[in-house]
Formats: structure tokens, sequence, C-alpha cells
């Protein structure tokens, strides 16, 4: 006779480099499963037991600090494969970074929360509840089984002893507008230098082209440096003050890096009166191009999903 | 203090834990679902004192004798004062057993950890020959071992099926099958060196 299996599984397959993580519903308590590849470690909640179950949304389309290393260290490589005509050191690079690439945006995509649950003794994270949608159902699925469980919470929950009546949220502000706008603006310059120096590399440009394009690498500076100082003592342009801190590392090293990496060549041409073969315009070029356009997009994307959340969350 | 945020770890103010699905946490701004549970509201148990001291007379608890037994061990009837006695698979136990049950693997639910022969007959089978471990024979035969001796053992506590120890069956018999076919023609190549 077939026996029925005790548990239910709740969410999904968290796969992980060596194993995976589930979560199942057992009779009476909750089963996390932490799978390693050759063993399998076991952790319990009892239904009774659990105090409450909170789902963190996730910023998306945040750059890690050690996915901008690995993507500096690809580019580099595939410029340095350009520059030397290794065509093996041009194509991995690429390869290197196109993969990053889709890491990131698969990353980004799909872990949109994380699930802990509270019992008096701690907090856990529950694993295999990485999408909203998947949490949602997770939720309501664990919600009827530890009322059922604990019964319900009376309406009058709030205790007496709880003194913080529910503070109205601070109204909008237009001045504190400005951080925002001038965060925005920072990343359209951003865009707008990249779109600049994207042109002036036609051949015979304008010399009204080849200012424009001096006045918005001047802009594509100045703007996110003065967004860096405007927002500097607020928490939520934590990220934003990060990102565009990078952007002028980039965009200054790309603009009078080539300027000075240049003169320096020729010095050395003329020291040694022999032509050196290196092109470092494209290495220039490209750093330019890549650190503007991801950091101004990703920006407004940050800006845009945070606009929303402020949004979905006023009371 | 109820809750903390789980991104910041401050505290969260209970206008914002009633908010359910649409908290945010006023110091980082993260985004929260909070469903709370009447767990969170229940106080701390508490023991009285009254209820641990022991009078003449009266049953005393196994682990400590200057203790009134309030409850006996489901597994070993031992007496058990009010401290020692845990409430476990809906039935007391006592520490003892508890220990016990959980060293020896006797109770499912105490376990908290189980290898998984499958995956290491698979491994054992797989690994060293595609890594180029050459010769694989070692891997070969402890994979057929391993899948012999624990086809019987409790796998996982979730589904399982039986697959991986099949298949690693499968492989390591190929494997010893190419092991004999390549010695079998390095000692006919040698033999026809020498005539």
């Amino acid at each position: 006779m077939k026996t029925e299996f005790p548990y239910r599984r709740i969410g999904r397959r968290a796969p992980l480099i060596l194993g995976s993580d589930t979560l199942w519903l057992g009779s009476g308590h909750v089963l996390s499963v932490r799978n390693r590849r050759f063993v399998e470690e076991y952790r319990r909640f009892d239904l009774r037991e659990i105090q409450a179950i909170v789902v963190q949304k996730r910023a998306r389309f945040v750059l890690p600090v050690y996915w901008l290393l690995a993507c500096a260290a690809a580019f580099g490589a595939a410029v340095a494969g350009t520059a030397y005509d290794k065509k093996w050191l041009t194509y991995s690079g690429w390869a290197a970074l196109a993969l990053l690439g889709a890491y990131w945006a698969v990353a980004s995509i799909f872990g949109s929360c994380s699930c802990h649950l509270r019992t008096a003794v701690g907090s856990y994270e529950l694993p295999g509840l990485y999408r909203r949608w998947i949490a949602r159902r997770a939720l309501q699925t664990l919600d009827a089984s530890i009322s059922e469980a604990q019964g319900a919470l009376p309406e009058d929950w709030i205790a007496d002893d709880t003194p913080d009546p529910a503070p109205p949220p601070p109204e909008a502000n237009p001045a504190d507008r400005l951080p925002t706008v001038l965060a925005a603006l920072a990343c359209i310059a951003l865009l707008l230098d990249a779109l600049f120096s994207w042109l002036v590399r036609a051949p015979n440009i304008s010399r009204t082209l080849r200012a424009g394009n001096m006045l918005a690498t001047v802009i594509a500076v100045v703007l996110p440096v003065a967004s860096i100082v405007v927002s500097r003592r607020d928490k939520r342009f934590q990220f934003m003050r990060t990102m565009f801190l990078i952007a002028v590392l980039a965009v200054g090293s790309a603009n009078y890096g080539n300027t000075v990496v240049n003169t320096f060549l020729a010095a050395v041409q003329r020291a040694q009166a022999e032509p050196i073969d290196i092109s470092t315009g494209d290495f220039f070029y490209w750093l330019n191009q890549i650190a503007e356009v991801s950091l101004g997009l990703l920006g407004l994307l940050h800006l845009a999903g945070d606009t929303r959340r402020r949004q979905i969350s006023a009371p | 203090m109820l809750l903390d945020c789980t991104r910041c770890h401050a505290s969260l103010p209970v206008w914002v834990i009633k908010a359910g699905d649409a908290a945010m946490c006023p110091a980082c701004n993260a985004g929260l679902t909070i469903r709370v549970f009447p767990a969170l509201l229940a106080p701390p148990r508490e023991l009285n004192p009254d209820d641990l001291r022991i009078e003449a007379g009266e049953a005393s608890c196994f682990y400590h004798l200057s203790k009134r037994a309030a409850a006996s061990c489901a597994r070993c009837g031992r007496f058990v004062c009010a401290l020692c006695a845990v409430e476990f698979d809906g039935a007391v136990w006592c520490p003892g057993c508890l220990s016990d049950a959980h060293a020896g693997r006797k109770h499912v639910r105490l376990e908290n950890r189980r290898l998984l022969w499958d995956s290491i007959a698979l491994g054992a089978a797989t690994w060293p020959f595609v890594l180029l471990l050459w010769p694989a024979l070692p891997g070969s035969l402890a994979a057929i071992f391993i899948s012999i001796r624990y086809w019987k053992r409790p796998g996982s506590l979730i589904p399982r099926t039986k697959w991986r120890f099949i298949l690693a069956i499968l492989i390591s018999l190929a494997e010893l099958v190419l092991f004999a076919v390549l010695v079998y023609s390095f000692v006919q190549g040698v033999r026809q060196t020498a005539r």
C-alpha cells in the first residue's frame, strides 16, 4: 500500500551552485530543506511558534561591487585584446562581459523579494520564496495553516502599552524633490554625454558638436557631484551616491586619462624615436560609453522604482 | 518592540506592522509585507516557584531531587519537574530521552541532517571520469559498493527516487568494462610487440 507523503512543497526550488533550497509544509510544522549535494540539512518550525512572516521587497537592478569588479576585469581583457590584436583575449573578454550581463539581468528579474519567518528565538530566511508572486501564494498557504494552529488574531490586538499611534506620513515638501530631480538630471546628463561621445567619433565633425561634447562632459561630471552634495544626508540616496561616485571617476578617468596616456605615449615615442602601435582611444571611448550608459539607465530605473514603491506604501 | 525590519533591523512601529501588505520601513524605506500571528502577542512562559517546591510525600524530579515532579516522560516514564518537561510531538519527553533520540536518530522529527548516499555514489562514479582523474577504477568500485550497501537506507525526508543509485551502477559498470577493454588491448599490444 502506498503511503501518502507527509509534506507539501511551498514555493519553488531555489537553485544554488552546490545544491538547492526548498520549503515544505508538514503536519504541524514547516520544514526548510537545505541540499548541499551530498548532505541535506533540515530545520523545522512549529506552526504554533511562528510569530510573524515578513516578505521584504528587494531592490532590483542594483550593482554589487564584486559584479562591477568582474565586469571591469572582463572589459579590460577585451580592450587589451583589441589593443594588442589578440583575438582570443578580445572574444573571451566580451563573452565574459555578456555572461556577467546575463547573470545580472537574471538575478535582477527573478530575485525580487526575500521571506523571513520570525519565532521567539530568532528570524530565519525561508528558502525558495524569491519572487513576489511565489511569496504571496506561499503566504496564503502558511497563513491558513498557522491560523488553524494558533487561532485568529484578536481584532484589537494592539496592546494598550504600545504608545505610538500611527504618525501621519510626512507631507511631500517641494524642497524634498530637489535631490530626486537632480539625480534624474545627472542620469540624463550621463546618457547625453554618451550620445555626444558617440557622435564625435564620426569623421569631419563640426566645431559646434565638439564644443557640445565638451560641455556635455562637464555637465556629466558637475551634476552627479552636485547630486552627491545635495543628498549627502539622505539614506534613500545611498545607492545613487555610490553610483554617481563611480560615474564621476569613470567619466573623469576616461576623458582625461586618454589625454594623459596619449601625452605619455608621445613622450615615450619621442624618446625612443619609434612608433608604438597601441590604440588607447578605443579603450577610453568604451570605458566612457559603458560607464555612462549603464550608470545613467540604472539610476533612472532605480529612481523610478523608488518613486513607485513610495507611492504604493504611503498609508 | 514587536518586530524588526529584516533589512536594517530597526524596530518597526505598530502602524507599520498593521499596514500588512503595504508596509514600509520608516528607517530604510524597504517595502514589506507583514503577517502577524497570535504567538507574537503571547506572553513568555514563566514558571511559578511554588510549582517547583517539593513537600513531604510528593514525588520528585528524576533530574532535580529538590523539585516537585510535574509530569512523566512519555518514553521512559521518569518523573520530571516543570523545568525538565519538554513538550515534543504531542507528548512530554524528559531531556535524557530527547538527547538519546537526537543522538541515535530514533525519531525522524529530531533529525537535522542526512547524508545523501545516492548523490555520493553518483559523484564517485562520475567525478573521477569527468575530471579525467584516471584511472576511475576505485571510484567505480566505490560507487557500486555504496549503491548496494545503502540501497535501502532511508534517503531524504523529501521525495527522492532511486535513479541516482541506478545511474551510478550503470556508469560504474561501463567504466569497468572500458577499463577491462583498455587493459586487454594493452596486454595484446605488449604480446604482439614481444613476438
